[in-house]
């Protein structure tokens, strides 16, 4: 699969998780592990596979949509069970998805983007 | 970086969250997990309209527990191909938690005071995941975690069972 086609899939998968975070409960770490694969994605990127504008949009409006239901994904994660992933991960602190119960605001001005909803993130395609 | 959950390979019974898990027991779970039973409540489906075997699920309807996590693994996901019957889906579960090559674990879900006691099968070559609650005797969700295992590994409590070959 190429790194365009690798990552429109990793975000309907992340869409799946943050369009219904309480549907998701049972699976609700994978979607931390899903957004480093989406990072990954796009560090790896070159001049060559450089990633489509809407893509690199839809990431930013997922993880701003996330960002904005962070109450309710601490809730359905548990701040224990997170707590203990990261311990388990090491995540870098750049991975903000990893650190939602501990930092104010990782996305500029996400608070006050007005924002599509998930379902309009995925229903043109 | 070695993972911090624990690993049964050297333990024959352990207990976590008031459970005795014993080599006995194990099989048997396994056996009645394959069973695959879902939910009989409905689930709210949140994500875009979808036609699925001829019939119209419209973003906002209640449907079949079942019903919603085949058809979320088959359009949201993209992990199952389209025209994926329920059968098929329930085959691959009960395949994944059959499978002498399928980690096992067991680990807590926290999210229930108190919490209830998960099982959770993993196979490498399908990269199909099952989780079971045994409490309930209740498929929770069947899907493939992009890192496998270390979903599991990751729940608190987490054990790995030693299965002898």
């Amino acid at each position: 699969m190429n790194p365009h086609d690798q990552l429109a899939k990793l975000l309907h998968t992340y869409y799946g998780y943050i369009a219904d975070l309480e549907g998701s409960a049972p699976e609700i770490l994978d979607m931390l592990f899903v957004r480093d694969a989406i990072q990954s994605v796009l560090e790896q990127s070159t001049p060559a596979t450089e990633m489509p504008g809407a893509l690199d949009s839809r990431v930013y409006q997922l993880d701003a949509l996330l960002w904005q239901q962070r109450s309710l994904f601490l809730q359905v994660m548990g701040e224990d069970v997170l707590d203990h992933a990261r311990g388990q991960q090491q995540s870098l602190r750049s991975h903000w998805w990893w650190y939602m119960d501990q930092i104010q605001s990782p996305i500029r001005g996400a608070e006050e983007v007005p924002l599509p909803s998930a379902y309009a993130l995925v229903s043109a395609d | 970086m070695m993972p911090d959950h624990e690993n049964a390979s050297e333990q024959t019974s352990f207990e976590i969250l008031g459970h005795l898990i014993t080599p006995e027991l194990v099989p048997a779970i396994m056996r009645k997990a394959a069973g695959i039973r879902w939910g009989t409540h409905l689930l709210r489906w949140r994500y875009f309209d979808v036609t699925h075997a001829g019939i119209q699920v419209h973003r906002g309807s209640l449907i079949p527990t079942a019903t919603w996590h085949l058809i979320k693994r088959v359009y949201v996901d993209q992990d199952w191909p389209v025209g994926t019957t329920l059968d098929r889906l329930n085959a691959d579960a009960r395949a994944t938690l059959l499978a002498d090559d399928s980690e096992i674990w067991v680990y807590g879900y926290y999210r229930t005071d108190p919490p209830r006691l998960q099982w959770g099968v993993w196979n490498a070559t399908t990269g199909i995941a099952v989780v079971y609650d045994s409490e309930a005797d209740l498929i929770a969700t069947v899907f493939k975690p992009i890192d496998g295992s270390r979903f599991f590994a990751g729940q608190i409590s987490a054990v790995q069972i030693y299965r002898p070959r």
